[in-house]
């Protein structure tokens, strides 16, 4: 028999052919048909809940986050406005002594080098930012040195207040390196009284105001021992606590 | 049943009519249960096809525009649903070499089989076989329609059909010297 005789005799057969499936085929055709239709009515209730929670769900995010940048923009704010006042209560206390100062230390002790940048224009690069500590450097140069050589011709035991008053600590390491690559600029001798001036009265004033530290440990030792004022505590005019036994020597 | 009759049922199903449905599925089960029995390996698995089948049937009404006979149409989900359950039980169909090909065997009349004997030896074909076997032999298609429905080489389709037939004639062979 040909291949295409057989499938024709095979399909003949399978064709004419009827059989009837059992019963439970229908029952459970009926019963998944129905589901879909229940399934709906218990889906449509899932749906609106999750969609409601999700909204409900974004309009907290919503307010927590909202509250969230409330707080940050009045910490700022409050940081803004502070800020100011401070400053102007930091530089309203020196205004004896910037009236003493150099036009050049003047100029120096305002606001800090990287203020002054930040402030003026925020795209200043490096580079310039180099060239600005530069310039910075050779004045403070010259002022230290002023200063020096008003010290020699007056003979007296004056102290240098620190530069740090003035500039940030990386500010002075750049103005140091940048000096010893520099050549110093010629010294200028004028105003240097001032400087001094104001420098004795700094000292004074320390003098006058015993530290903190030096009070309690006298207040401490009192305390212990109130009759015998064997130990007091003093304060140098360089700002080192020394610790007074000559009492304790008399005594014995 | 008249084609008027069956075409109102039809538009009654559409409107998820339980008793039209009942009727509808009362007047093809029977026709279509062979068809299922022959895509499946036993009446259990023929069952779930036509099952699957029927619900797609009431359930995606839309899908028949009207062209061609409602027969066909639900033939063809059947035999569809069929393939698609082999393909969820990860059966490959092309499967060729799970038989022995002893091609040029010739077989006599089959006028002593009767339909039960037919479809048991329909059934005990590999997968990938019988599908080929009864979309080309009995469906009527084409090995490009089949290679299409079954993702496999238009080859491999008619590669398939000769060893589903030559396994056929052979298991007939084996019947008749068994029944002489």
């Amino acid at each position: 028999m040909k291949a295409e005789d057989f499938d024709k005799q095979i399909a003949r057969m399978a064709k004419n052919h009827e059989v009837t499936p059992p019963s439970m085929v229908w029952n459970n055709i009926a019963q998944e048909i129905q589901k879909p239709q229940q399934e709906v009515h218990k889906k449509r209730f899932p749906f609106y809940a999750s969609l409601s929670i999700a909204a409900a769900m974004l309009i907290f995010m919503g307010f927590a986050l909202h509250i969230f940048y409330l707080k940050d923009g009045k910490k700022e704010q409050e940081l803004t406005t502070h800020n100011p006042a401070s400053d102007h209560s930091m530089e309203s206390a020196p205004q004896e002594q910037s009236l003493a100062m150099t036009p050049a230390e003047r100029e120096l002790s305002g606001p800090k080098i990287s203020q002054q940048i930040a402030s003026e224009s925020p795209l200043i690069t490096a580079e310039s930012r180099l060239k600005q500590l530069d310039k910075n450097s050779h004045e403070l140069i010259a002022a230290q040195k002023e200063t020096a050589l008003s010290m020699e011709n007056k003979n007296k035991r004056v102290k240098i207040s620190p530069p740090n008053r003035v500039f940030a600590a990386q500010d002075i390491q750049l103005t140091l390196t940048s000096a010893i690559n520099h050549e110093t600029p010629p010294m200028k001798t004028g105003a240097t009284m001032k400087i001094i001036d104001a420098n004795e009265q700094e000292f004074e004033d320390r003098k006058r105001k015993p530290n903190i530290l030096v009070m309690v440990l006298n207040t401490l030792t009192q305390n212990i021992n109130p009759t015998q004022k064997e130990l007091s505590f003093n304060q140098d005019e360089e700002g080192t606590i020394q610790v007074d036994f000559s009492n304790t020597l008399v005594k014995n | 049943m008249e084609p008027t009759k069956i075409l109102c049922l039809w538009e009654k199903c559409r409107l998820n009519d339980p008793q039209a449905q009942h009727e509808l599925y009362q007047h093809f089960a029977s026709k279509m249960y062979p068809v299922a029995l022959r895509y499946a390996q036993d009446t259990a698995e023929a069952q779930d096809i036509l099952q699957n089948g029927f619900i797609k049937v009431f359930t995606k009404t839309n899908y028949y525009q009207g062209k061609g006979s409602l027969e066909g149409w639900i033939r063809r989900v059947i035999i569809n649903t069929a393939i698609e359950q082999h393909r969820k039980n990860k059966i490959n169909f092309l499967s060729i070499d799970q038989v022995a090909y002893h091609p040029g065997n010739s077989c006599s009349s089959l006028d002593h089989l009767d339909y039960k004997d037919l479809l048991a030896i329909i059934q005990q074909l590999p997968v990938g076989y019988r599908t080929v076997f009864n979309l080309y032999a009995i469906e009527g298609c084409g090995h490009k329609e089949i290679a299409e429905m079954l993702q496999i080489n238009e080859g491999s389709s008619k590669s398939q059909l000769s060893r589903a037939r030559s396994w056929l004639q052979k298991r007939i062979q084996k019947m008749e010297e068994l029944e002489l």
